[in-house]
């Protein structure tokens, strides 16, 4: 039973993923602050060590033509255990809605409107939220994905130009001095914090318009402009910030503050904030459709347009509630979130394939199924 | 009826959406603010306190006083006596009619005394609070900064404007001089190199007070530890990185002569010998111009030429060395050889930072200055120097 | 808290007519389920009860056993 009927094309995907890992540009500070001016060692580890987990997400779609992540857990493990699994999914789903929904209201509260409270700016991002994803579901989340992908790319080379002047290479070196761990240890977080976040892509892989179309294509091709836009976004901060860059909570939105067009044309970094706020909307609003989806999925729901505004509202005061204070969530995501996650985002899914592959094997394996007929998935045509 | 209502609720939600999304919360209207132009902190007579002035840009013309003629100044002065600077802040709410605006900051001036006990915890606000920024210039105060700020300039009308233009052109012609937080927390935080700021003053001239860059403040870690004059400040840019300006002086036999500098260039390599002692090796290659030239009679350009580049040798090279031999008096590294040292040999630096302040006043400095004559001017033979040949 | 009552309501006033029309029972049931937890939320964040969160009870288990960095 598929719950979101509608169709996007290949295109749409590409860029909504872009967008998606654009939107965590902002949040370098979790793993700036360990591997500091090798940050961008890190970023280049993690790009390599998350391909053989993209290559798992997309190996899991093909293999299972045309169901969506839920479809397919109840496939493999069964209609109980299967629900067990996509409900751990839909919790997974939720935390991030609520965790992305309070670093919009941190950013926006910390750096423009200091006075508003948190429920009024994460307030009106949820109506804003509800709407687009009650109205127009799947079409109208990504209609935008291509316009904000490009003003986040021209913003990010735009800044790097502009602060090519205050720019020092020396704070490059010395390269590759510290212990191995902090490369491993920030590493992972960047897998975990931005990359493997596209788990939350799974959900609607199936839905492309033209099934014939590569999969695998599209979804490389929005992960290289996402991945090349927050190494270039480390490169520009290291070289910028140099050895201050671990101080801030915000090194992107300092290195932002000191771009200056000449004197009287400095201090805008307002407008970057623009383009950073419209970028954790969108992430937002794809969070939010996803976790609805799940849980009209995991409760059998036909349409899920019903729940939209109940689970807004859940979403809205777990964002309150999930951490008590700004030092618990940067402890948070620096200890523990990088290896929780993982269980959510790499676990499940690779056993999810493995034990579907061993199942196939098994069923193919049976005499009275016609043993030699090898397991239809594997000669797959259209992948 | 339905789709009516759909429409009209949907109107509805987008306007009441309008009011949230301006941040009407937080507005505030410029003539609540009082925009803060240069902060500067003092040590106070009182242990513990600190005087702190606030330069406040008006934003307002008052009228009649420019009829008149005379100068009604542009910026007036808040000061308060505190322990530490946001509780200064908060007590000047109570003297104020509107709210310090930092964004539009401009410098931070440490009083010379405040300096020489240390200013480290003073930037923890400048560098934690949302509203500054860490473009400030941060100066040190020949004297005490209160006074700094209240000098008016006649050029710009809030000083504070006119201290930046100042600090801008410096760093014109070398981009080591002015310093803004940025910079100087960079250069705090590295254990071995010493920061360095501009120093100001107020002079008097024809009984009207002024502002002058006087020179560089040397700190180890964050107090300040001497001063480099205006000669030594020369001395220290030229070995220092890229220079585009400035004059060189010199003095021959025959006449004197005023060069301008149109671009030097300086390659500082730390050569590690195998007794475990250090050789500073610095190249500098310079391109001068010939900007004013008195005497040489009898001779012709070409006579002139290597006298000159001679005597500017010898004048490059004597200042970047004087300066180099007070930086190892006062053991502050402001070239930044032990940060060289720790990007070419890893292994070797280890040993070495914890004890670079015993390493640094041993370094021996190998000074190679090429000096090249580049342009003339308008004119080449000088109208004493043509004089002479006829 | 005034201002909640208003939010639950509206949301009832948008989502219950199309359920009801669709008189699917299963559908309504597991939607007041749904409605009833994100009410009890609220209502209790409002009031000011210290709701636990999941992910720092989830870490302190984590820090217990010992993994973490």
């Amino acid at each position: 039973m598929k719950i979101e009927k509608g169709k996007i094309s290949g295109l749409h995907l590409m860029f909504s993923v872009s967008c998606f890992l654009q939107a965590s540009t902002l949040l370098t500070s979790f793993f700036v602050s360990i591997s500091k001016r090798d940050s961008w060692i890190a970023v280049l580890i993690a790009c390599v060590a998350f391909l053989p987990v993209l290559w798992v997400y997309l190996r899991l779609m093909e293999s299972h033509p045309g169901k969506n992540l839920f479809e397919i857990n109840d496939a493999v493990f069964g209609r109980i255990a299967g629900r067990i699994i996509s409900a751990i999914y839909t919790s997974f789903f939720l935390t991030l809605t609520s965790l992305n929904l309070r670093d919009m209201g941190d950013f926006v509260k910390q750096t423009i409107m200091s006075r508003t409270p948190y429920v009024v700016l994460i307030g009106i991002c949820m109506v804003m939220s509800a709407w687009d994803v009650h109205s127009g579901g799947l079409r109208q989340i990504t209609k935008f994905g291509f316009a904000f992908t490009v003003t986040s790319l021209f913003i990010v080379i735009f800044t790097t130009v502009q602060t090519a002047g205050q720019m020092d290479l020396n704070n490059f070196l010395p390269m590759f001095d510290m212990p191995l761990e902090t490369y491993a240890h920030s590493a992972n977080i960047i897998l975990t914090i931005p990359f493997a976040e596209l788990i939350v892509f799974l959900p609607i892989f199936c839905n492309m318009e033209n099934p014939k179309q590569k999969l695998r294509k599209y979804v490389f091709g929005g992960f290289a402009i996402g991945g090349a836009t927050l190494l270039l976004v480390t490169l520009r901060d290291t070289a910028v910030l140099g050895n201050t860059m671990d101080f801030f909570a915000m090194p992107a939105f300092e290195t932002l503050r000191m771009v200056s067009l000449t004197q009287t044309l400095s201090r805008m970094e307002i407008l970057f904030a623009f383009i950073l706020i419209t970028l954790l909307f969108f992430k937002i609003t794809w969070l939010y459709y996803i976790t609805v989806i799940s849980t009209a999925q995991v409760l059998n729901f036909r349409d899920y347009r019903q729940l939209v505004l109940p689970v807004g509202m859940i979403v809205t005061v777990y964002s309150f509630i999930l951490y008590p204070n700004v030092l618990a969530h940067i402890a948070s995501g620096r200890e523990i979130a990088p290896l929780l996650w993982l269980v959510c985002e790499v676990f499940l899914p690779a056993v999810t394939l493995l034990v579907g592959k061993i199942k196939k094997a098994i069923r193919s394996a049976r005499p009275s199924g016609g043993g030699t007929v090898a397991p239809a998935s594997n000669n797959d045509p259209s992948f | 009826m339905n789709r009516h209502l759909k429409k009209t609720v949907r109107a509805l939600v987008c306007f009441l959406l309008l009011f949230g999304l301006t941040g009407c919360w937080d507005s505030r209207e410029l003539d609540t603010l009082s925009i803060v132009t240069g902060v500067g902190i003092d040590a106070s007579r009182k242990a513990d306190q600190l005087e702190l002035t606030f330069q406040i840009g008006k934003t307002e013309k008052e009228p009649g006083k420019e009829a008149s003629g005379g100068t009604g100044s542009a910026f007036l002065l808040m000061e308060a006596s505190d322990p530490n600077l946001l509780s200064g802040m908060e007590t000047l709410k109570f003297q104020n009619s509107r709210a310090l605006f930092l964004h539009h900051n401009q410098v931070i001036i440490f009083g010379k005394d405040l300096a020489e006990k240390g200013i480290k915890s003073y930037l923890d606000i400048f560098m934690r609070s949302h509203e500054t920024r860490m473009e400030v210039w941060l100066l040190v105060a020949d004297g005490d900064a209160r006074s700094i700020l209240k000098t008016e300039t006649q050029q710009d009308k809030i000083s504070a404007v006119s201290i930046t233009r100042m600090i801008l052109n410096q760093r014109k012609v070398s981009q080591q001089t002015g310093v803004n937080l940025l910079n100087f927390t960079s250069q705090l935080m590295d254990k071995t190199i010493s920061p360095t700021a501009l120093m100001i003053r107020n002079i008097e001239q024809d009984g009207e007070k002024k502002l002058a860059l006087c020179g560089l403040a040397v700190f180890k870690d964050d107090v300040m530890v001497g001063q480099l004059d205006n000669y030594l400040t020369e001395g220290f840019i030229f070995g220092a990185g890229d220079v585009t300006g400035g004059i060189v002086n010199i003095t021959a036999e025959k006449g004197t002569a005023s060069l301008n500098v149109v671009k030097s260039q300086c390659k500082l390599t730390p050569i590690l010998s195998g007794d475990g002692s250090i050789t500073a090796d610095m190249k500098i290659k310079t391109q001068l111009d010939i900007g004013e030239i008195h005497g040489f009679q009898d001779m012709n350009l070409m006579q002139v030429e290597p006298v000159l580049k001679d005597y500017a040798t010898r004048d490059i090279e004597m200042k970047v060395q004087s300066c180099f031999a007070e930086t190892q008096r006062l053991n502050a590294d402001i070239y930044g050889i032990g940060a060289a040292v720790h990007r070419s040999d890893q292994k070797e630096w280890k040993s070495m930072e914890d004890i670079w302040h015993q390493i640094y006043p041993k370094i021996k400095l190998s000074l190679d200055v090429q000096v090249e004559i580049r342009g003339t001017g308008k004119i080449s033979d000088s109208l004493t120097m043509k004089e002479g040949q006829s | 808290m005034i201002f909640l009552i208003f939010i639950f309501l509206a949301i009832l006033g948008i989502d219950l007519p199309p359920l009801i029309r669709s008189r699917n029972r299963r559908e309504i049931v597991v939607y007041s389920l749904v409605y009833l937890f994100a009410l009890a939320l609220c209502f209790l964040y409002a009031a000011g009860v210290e709701i636990p969160s999941p992910v720092m009870v989830l870490g302190d288990m984590m820090k217990s056993v010992g993994i973490s960095y």
